[in-house]
């Protein structure tokens, strides 16, 4: 059995914990694991998952560069994203083009930490860091606006402390030969009741995304592989947010 | 009493026919002629001919001739000649209607202005704002449901092919003539950018989401950021221009708001295209698909290009051409007039120009 041991606050710790009793031939331990899930930045002694990678100091994080250490890029392994990666990936998208996101959240939070997967998106579909960017930034609001070489470009908007209780995420890439839809709205499902009409999304599986991730955390390890993503990525995810917040 | 038939003359008629359709079709007005003038190329000629003669009415060779016997114009060439034509029935105490875009050019727009006001005569320029999804939403921003508008976004993308694929181009072939590929393209009506001046997709089509975002925040653009590029067409690579455009706004009220348009080929969209707009306000929120209510039609042996949904319960045509009577009748002001299709096109000068240097741009006030 795989040993993982999970050093994490709730309620993330909670998300990792169910995850992982989702995963075959890998368990919770508390001593003698094999690998790390951490939100601590350090030395890693084990091959370790670095949660909340946003919080983390550019400089710390430059200097563990060549550690094993994977940093948790979580929406790379969401289920709304994974069939849009892979088209792109595939060649089914043709060139990559154009990235639109939207993204209101009810919770308080920072929006430039919201903000940082959703720039990572981008930059991961274009392969490479951005060459021009924008940003405006407003209460609880921030809008992005990212050109990459050879022509691409992204929009990402990021809003919170929303009213209501629903969160809704809005993705399309648009491709040279095609373009993938991940979108809240198309999926809404509606509930007539008393007060009307009102629409239900279902959010974005927080589980099933933590446990995507896990398996690559652990099929690099046992493959003896790099993993997919790597301290490199959240650098540039990191210069690109800072570069912009000057633009 | 009944209500006054106004006369409307089309001064040309070359692309998509359905502006004058849609004047015609309103019982408030009739179409009384066609007229262009004399030293227009043949294929120009042929279809006003074309036209007349579908709808029972003279086509004559001389604009100035034609234009005392009629209370309005409805101008529908070539982009590039909207605003001369427009100018000269201002300049003769005509009313109009015109085609977008205003002109790819701002000093003809201002022009323009200068000339409708002068002459006080209504100008109206198409748009979309009468569509049922575009009402609602007006009606929703105005009962005060999600409070104050903050930001606004549209996306407006016909999944339209336009030509051979970017690349398709083999050596010692000669790039694709503009004018040439957008007579071809008459045959499905994409043809709005027909005329011997190559335009992008944010000249062409622009302005009906810049006239959403217009109507709704009701505050003049005074900054944008743009990218644009050639990125599915080798027309519009060939001729410069882009078919793929983002453009981010910033209003003088403080709302903020972004664009993104293409026109992004036959296979990225299940049907004619994506076009929604995402409006965040302070109380809460609203995501509009323009193209709703619709009914979907799925059969065999369907051809591949007929559009599986279709638009229901569209009034815009009538809407439009009820508010320009309103306009005539009351001496009032319509839903999109030169101004605002001016400053429409200042943003669209201000976001091809921050594209090209990759810098934020102040509009031209």
């Amino acid at each position: 059995m795989f040993k993982i041991q999970v050093h994490v606050e709730s309620p993330r710790r909670a998300l990792y914990l169910d995850a992982i009793t989702r995963m075959r031939k890998v368990e919770l331990a508390e001593e003698n694991a094999d690998a790390l899930v951490t939100d601590t930045v350090g030395e890693p002694s084990l091959p370790t998952l670095l949660d909340a990678p946003e919080e983390g100091d550019p400089t710390q994080l430059s200097d563990l560069q060549g550690a094993p250490l994977m940093p948790a890029h979580e929406w790379r392994f969401a289920p709304n994203v994974i069939p849009v990666e892979e088209s792109r990936s595939q060649g089914q998208l043709g060139e990559p083009g154009l990235l639109r996101i939207h993204y209101w959240l009810t919770r308080k939070e920072c929006p430039r930490t919201v903000a940082f997967h959703q720039v990572d998106l981008a930059h991961w579909f274009f392969s490479s860091p951005p060459d021009s960017g924008y940003c405006h930034a407003g209460q609880n609001y921030l809008l992005i606006h990212l050109g990459y070489p050879d022509g691409g470009m992204a929009l990402v908007d990021i809003a919170t402390n929303r009213p209501g209780h629903s969160d809704y995420h809005s993705m399309h890439l648009i491709g040279s030969r095609g373009a993938a839809y991940a979108d809240d709205h198309e999926n809404t499902h509606l509930l007539l009741g008393k007060a009307g009409a009102t629409a239900l999304i279902q959010p974005v599986n927080a589980v099933l995304t933590i446990q995507n991730m896990l398996e690559e955390f652990v099929a690099g390890i046992r493959e003896s592989r790099p993993w997919s993503v790597n301290l490199q990525d959240t650098l540039h995810v990191l210069a690109t947010l800072k570069e912009v917040s000057h633009a | 009493m009944p209500e006054h038939v106004y006369r409307a003359l089309v001064l040309s008629v070359v692309k998509h026919d359905y502006l004058p359709n849609a004047v015609a079709s309103h019982p408030r007005f009739q179409l009384v002629a066609v007229a262009d003038d004399p030293d227009c190329p043949d294929w120009i000629h042929e279809r006003n001919q074309l036209f007349a003669d579908q709808n029972g009415i003279p086509y004559r060779r001389d604009v100035e001739a034609a234009l005392p016997d009629c209370d309005l114009v409805v101008v529908s060439p070539e982009a590039e000649r909207h605003c001369d034509l427009a100018q000269r029935a201002a300049r003769a105490g005509k009313h109009i209607v015109v085609d977008k875009p205003l002109s790819p050019r701002l000093a003809e727009c201002d022009a323009l202005v200068a000339a409708v006001a002068e002459n006080q005569v209504k100008c109206l320029v198409w748009n979309r704002n009468f569509l049922p999804s575009l009402v609602k939403a007006r009606e929703t921003l105005e009962s005060g449901a999600i409070g104050t508008l903050q930001a606004i976004h549209c996306d407006f993308y016909f999944s339209k092919d336009a030509g051979p694929p970017k690349g398709s181009r083999g050596p010692g072939d000669p790039p694709i003539d503009w004018l040439e590929r957008q007579l071809e393209a008459h045959a499905d009506g994409s043809d709005g950018g027909v005329g011997t001046e190559p335009l992008g997709e944010l000249q062409i089509e622009g302005i009906y989401p810049l006239a959403y975002i217009h109507m709704l925040i009701n505050s003049p653009v005074e900054r944008v950021f743009a990218r644009t590029t050639a990125h599915f067409h080798q027309a519009n690579v060939d001729n410069d221009v882009d078919d793929l455009a983002t453009v981010t706004l910033e209003m003088a009220n403080g709302c903020v708001g972004s664009l993104s348009i293409g026109r992004i080929g036959a296979a990225a969209h299940p049907d004619i295209g994506e076009i929604k707009l995402h409006l965040l306000g302070s109380e809460g929120s609203l995501v509009i698909s323009e193209a709703r209510p619709e009914v979907a039609v799925y059969a065999r042996d369907q051809p591949p290009t007929e559009f599986r949904h279709r638009r229901i319960a569209d009034e815009n045509n009538y809407l439009l051409m009820e508010n320009f009577a309103e306009a005539l009748d009351h001496d009032k002001d319509t839903i999109l007039n030169a101004h605002g299709a001016r400053d429409i096109a200042a943003t669209v000068q201000a976001a091809l120009e921050s594209a090209k240097s990759g810098t934020i741009i102040e509009t031209a006030r």
